[in-house]
């Protein structure tokens, strides 16, 4: 066998792990993402880290990692927002365009509301262009796939909407099981309940005819707070289920990150966590 | 804040059910049925991420429905030697104890265990025919929405099984071997069917309830030379 080189880790390892899984990369589909992406820097007066890793499930099988991440900074400059994208695996063709699409438009249509009227009404701002993004995912969908049905596209989301200004409300919203987590002290905290029932099964996706019923928006203070994070569910379950994996996240989140570090740290192993995980983190000022 | 991440380490788990028919008509084939269930363990231990996920369990019935394997992970399990048991075939008996494994099996896991939705994986070379206890009662339990431990149902049938009884057992997918070949291969082909739709499932678990993608990612390649796939009619 041909040798194969790649970066040694730091990240931990989870649990007992097997060995043996392949490197498969979905070259037949034209709608395959990258299976690394990673960004870090400063977004106006925040500093950003993000990345995505495809996960060793799709690896093995040679599919296409699904997550997305986007993020803006509004138009009038006044507050920043990210997004984090979740495509369905049970289309493993087609639903990273999903993922894409949405984390894109609704950063465009979430960065083109004034500051002022987001705080003057949140939760009808957040409405309006999480309704948008959605109708504006259909229709690229019609053009690009004509004829595929919203469950081709269907992906879980999360976003939020930061302000610049100090004490003023974080909001923070999603769609299905992804996740937020805001750092403290090096700890992390939850922002939404955690969902009972099967892993598998996703309450809500995106696109849909109602997409304001799948909305969950919570408002957020941030104070002692060092920063924000936005999670796919693959990393939001390791993050529910494992206090190693919060432990080594939240030790590696108290300090600002570059791209390369951010990708190290979703490099971990753990029994059983094959999923993309994609994690969007926000230091503020 | 809601704060209610694990304090322990819990690990996600995929729940597989075999549901085995062990009646005197598979007599023949018992040789076969054992090789083939060997197997499976064989097969998904080189899979790392069924490996890792998937525990087996193994349910037989006749008259009496019997767990001879119970949750177990793949890695450590032993497959064992099923018998012929019984004079009869009963549906019913076989759907009412595979409910109660479950969800002990579940339970065990932990409270609060992230877990996959169960999948059973049933077949049979015959029908019913207990008719003094009837297995729609007992079905409409184990698949009832108000179970919050239902298992999706793939539903296998040869020789003498009756197209009708898997369309209204399966929940996701029936098939009925083509005839015209041995049942001990229509049997082998059968589990293989499962294995590959265990494989195929451990890679893509998740779906969209609200009918864009029913039954969480469960897929099952199979070859359409060697089953006719039936529609499913279950509720």
């Amino acid at each position: 066998m041909r040798e194969l080189r790649e970066l040694s880790t730091l990240a931990p390892t989870v649990g007992e792990v097997t060995d043996g899984f392949s490197l498969l990369l979905d070259a037949e589909n034209a709608w395959r993402l990258p299976a690394v992406c990673a960004d870090a820097g400063a977004v106006g007066p925040f500093w950003l880290a993000a990345a995505s890793l495809s996960g060793l499930g799709h690896l093995q099988h040679g599919r296409t990692g699904q997550d997305s991440y986007s993020f803006a900074l509004a138009a009038d400059g006044a507050a920043m927002i990210v997004a984090v994208a979740d495509g369905l695996g049970s289309r493993p063709a087609t639903a990273q365009a999903g993922a894409v699409l949405l984390t894109r438009l609704l950063c465009l249509r979430l960065a083109g509301l004034s500051t002022p009227e987001v705080l003057a009404a949140p939760e009808d701002a957040m409405v309006t262009a999480l309704r948008a993004a959605n109708d504006d995912v259909r229709w690229y969908r019609d053009e690009i796939m004509p004829g595929a049905p919203d469950g081709d596209l269907a992906t879980t989301l999360a976003f939020a909407w930061i302000p610049v200004g100090p004490g003023q409300e974080v909001i923070v919203g999603r769609v299905g099981d992804c996740a937020a987590v805001t750092l403290a002290n090096r700890e992390l905290s939850p922002v939404f309940p955690h969902g009972d029932g099967p892993l598998n099964i996703v309450q809500a996706a995106l696109p849909c005819d109602e997409p304001d019923k799948a909305l969950e928006l919570v408002s957020l203070r941030l104070g002692g707070e060092d920063a924000l994070s936005l999670m796919t569910d693959g990393l939001a379950e390791d993050v529910q289920n494992s206090p190693a994996i919060r432990e080594w996240l939240a030790a590696s989140w108290s300090v600002r990150c570059g791209p390369h570090q951010m990708t190290d740290i979703l490099r971990y192993r753990r029994k059983g966590s094959h999923d993309d995980r994609t994690a969007v983190v926000v230091w503020l000022p | 804040m809601p704060k209610q991440f694990s304090e322990v380490e819990q690990f996600a788990t995929f729940p597989v059910f075999l549901l085995v028919d062990v009646s005197p008509s598979m007599s023949r084939e018992l040789p076969t049925l054992n090789t083939a269930l060997r197997e499976i363990r064989t097969v998904l231990k080189e899979e790392p991420d069924v490996c890792e996920k998937a525990r087996l369990a193994v349910i037989t019935f006749a008259q009496r429905a019997t767990r001879v394997l119970p949750l177990s992970d793949i890695q450590y399990m032993e497959m064992p030697e099923v018998k012929i048991e019984g004079q009869q075939t009963n549906f019913a008996e076989a759907f009412r104890i595979v409910r109660l494994e479950i969800e002990s099996a579940i339970r065990e896991l932990g409270p609060k265990a992230p877990f996959h939705t169960p999948v059973l994986y049933f077949w049979t070379d015959g029908e019913h025919n207990v008719p003094q206890d009837p297995w729609a009662g007992p079905l409409r339990e184990l698949t009832s929405a108000s179970n919050k431990y239902r298992p999706e149902i793939v539903a296998f049938g040869f020789r003498d099984a009756d197209p009708d009884d898997l369309q209204r057992i399966a929940t996701t997918h029936a098939f009925l071997a083509r005839s015209g070949r041995p049942p001990a291969e229509q049997l082998k082909e059968i589990i293989a069917a499962v294995i590959g739709s265990i494989k195929f499932t451990s890679g893509s678990l998740r779906a969209a309830d609200a009918g864009q993608a029913p039954a969480g990612g469960l897929g099952v390649p199979i070859d359409s030379t060697k089953f006719i796939a039936l529609p499913v009619r279950s509720n």
